[in-house]
């Protein structure tokens, strides 16, 4: 019960030249380094248009701060419990792309790993939804223990990972990482390496990271309503700095992705990044379905 | 966002109706739900354990247009092959208690469940099927979407998802009727571009017209007739028969796919070819075509 495309967007042709504002180095499939620029929205745009399918099935990588920051409650629920909700949704709706007639067909692999006072690997590697789905999403706990995680260790842990696997999803969509973080990160600092993952790529663009941020402070301006908020496309919006090292290390959205944010009801601008918070809830489950924006369309 | 579980129940008109568990998850309260680009089709049962399908739009696509279209259909659903043209549009005129309840399912549209698999599973499970059922079949889809084009209406989006079959009864039902092109209706908010594997290569100006099938069915009548084969089958991609990126030119599987369409019946080697290298969706052989060789053919 496929449907119809909205109209996909024209084809923008990859050329900074020497307008190229911030600094970046645009190769002729690559993106070597990408900033908060004019050129943003544009690279998007030429980039992530493959389609899910069972010969290229979409990779998601869900990393999940589980530290004892973690225990506290957000909507009078336990924040793990709310993250489980939104990853539960998630993967129902990656499903329902899935399914045909009565079969799931393996248009996704998922793999997950929880960072606190260890590195956990809950699904034993990358797996196919249905086989994730067969035995059900574990239940997230937290690891009490220091205060400060340490994402530098989850994100090499990553970068490990795609490192061995990458090259199997070479003709699927761009690898998205889908960072949950419930309050601030200390060890060595973790952007050279969020840097490294969002320089590999497939041939339909680089690594994506979206950060979902649970902290209700990290926004100078609270976002408090769901259909109004607009994405966050300048760190000067955030109030700590962490929230600014993690917009830093989201990719940008991509066009593929905003449309489909409006497609469910949101709102968001252009030139954002993957940067959620996770209060409203709402907002949490938006970002966690926004893999489901790679899974269909006739884009030639 | 509307997420459903197995055993969820809504009222309507006095009735509850139940969302079905996923046939391939079982017992993991997982509502049996595909999902396209615009809305997730949910499998619900009524009181009786009648089975209805209930289209529920993304936010983006949540019309009341589906109210103009569902007056057009008339008696559509007396046509072979669009049963599932008998609609309940859920309105907040017509329900609002449940759009009240569930502002989600405004403009959610109820139609009869087609049984049967959808002809993308064709591909996925590489059943085989004998030569006579391939004829019978694409006759039956040739009837159907020949119909349409006498009516000056068309689908605009056939694909191996809008499109349930029956390969031993030799039966089709299309499904995602909400974009079917009618003259005078209102155009969607998007125009239908077609499918992968099924849309027109050019494909300026997307499907939404009256000549909006005469591709798209000529690559579903192809790989429904060169199904007998089991070297087209080999050769055929995971979803389709085609990569989308093959669509429109030579490869070795147009080769096979229509050696495998000559050895079944060969008038419509040239059919196809004629879709195939067309310029524009006009150019492509009109329906009737196919279901006058069609006819033909099976006896």
């Amino acid at each position: 019960m496929a449907d119809e495309l909205p109209t996909h967007p024209s084809g923008v042709k990859l050329d900074a030249g020497e307008a190229a504002i911030g600094g970046d180095v645009i190769g002729r499939d690559k993106i070597l380094q990408v900033t908060n620029n004019y050129y943003d929205g544009q690279l998007a745009s030429a980039q992530y248009t493959v389609m899910a399918s069972t010969s290229t099935p979409g990779l998601i990588i869900f990393v999940i701060d589980t530290g004892s920051h973690a225990q506290r409650l957000v909507d009078q629920r336990p924040v793990l419990e709310v993250v489980k909700s939104a990853i539960d949704a998630s993967l129902r709706e990656l499903v329902f792309r899935s399914t045909k007639g009565s079969r799931v067909s393996d248009r996704y692999h998922v793999g997950c790993w929880t960072y606190g006072r260890e590195i956990l690997n809950l699904l034993d590697g990358i797996k196919p939804l249905s086989q994730v789905l067969q035995v059900g999403f574990p239940t997230l706990q937290v690891q009490p223990g220091e205060s400060k995680v340490n994402l530098y260790r989850a994100f090499r842990v990553v970068e490990q990972i795609l490192t061995q696997s990458i090259r199997t999803f070479e003709n699927s969509p761009a690898p998205l990482i889908c960072h949950v973080a419930c309050g601030e990160y200390g060890g060595r600092d973790p952007g050279p390496v969020a840097a490294r993952i969002r320089e590999m790529g497939v041939a339909d663009g680089n690594v994506l990271i979206e950060n979902v941020l649970i902290d209700e402070g990290a926004w100078l301006i609270p976002v408090t309503q769901t259909d109004d908020w607009t994405g966050t496309r300048d760190p000067g919006e955030l109030a700590t700095a962490y929230a600014r090292e993690l917009y830093q290390m989201a990719s940008p959205m991509p066009e593929q992705y905003q449309r489909y944010a409006h497609e469910l009801g949101y709102n968001l601008g252009s030139k954002v990044r993957l940067l959620f918070p996770g209060t409203p809830p709402e907002l949490m489950s938006l970002g966690f379905s926004l893999p489901a924006a790679t899974a269909v369309g006739a884009r030639r | 966002m509307f997420t459903p579980a197995a055993g969820d129940t809504l009222l309507l008109a006095g009735r509850t109706y139940s969302f079905a568990e996923h046939p391939a998850l079982p017992g993991r309260g997982i509502a049996y739900g595909q999902q396209g680009r615009r809305a997730t089709v949910y499998c619900i049962t009524d009181p009786s354990g009648r089975r209805l399908a209930l289209k529920v739009f993304k936010p983006g696509y949540r019309s009341k247009r589906v109210v103009a279209v569902m007056s057009r259909l008339g008696d559509l659903e007396q046509v072979p092959g669009l049963e599932a043209a008998r609609w309940t549009v859920i309105a907040p005129d017509t329900a609002p208690a449940l759009v009240q309840q569930h502002p989600e399912l405004s403009y959610a549209v109820l139609m009869p469940w087609q049984a049967g698999e959808l002809w993308v599973e064709t591909f996925l499970n590489r059943c085989p099927a004998a030569p006579h059922q391939c004829l019978r079949l694409a006759r039956a889809i040739a009837s159907t979407v020949a119909g349409l084009e006498v009516r000056g209406l068309a689908h605009a989006d056939l694909s191996g998802s809008n499109m349930i079959v029956d390969w031993s009864a030799g039966r089709v039902a299309l499904l995602g009727l909400d974009n079917i092109y009618m003259p005078n209706l209102e155009p969607p908010s998007s125009l239908p571009g077609g499918s992968p594997g099924y849309a027109h290569p050019a494909g300026v100006g997307g499907q939404w017209n009256a000549d909006g099938d005469r591709f798209s069915a000529a690559v579903v009548l192809a790989e429904c007739l060169g199904w007998h084969s089991e070297t087209a089958r080999q050769a055929s991609a995971a979803e389709q028969f085609f990569e989308p990126t093959e669509v429109g030119r030579s490869s070795e599987r147009l080769e096979i796919l229509c050696a495998a369409l000559a050895a079944i019946c060969p008038p419509v080697v040239d059919l196809f070819q004629q879709a195939w290298f067309s310029q524009d969706l006009q150019a492509c052989p009109p329906l009737r075509a196919w279901a006058e060789v069609l006819d033909a053919a099976v006896v």
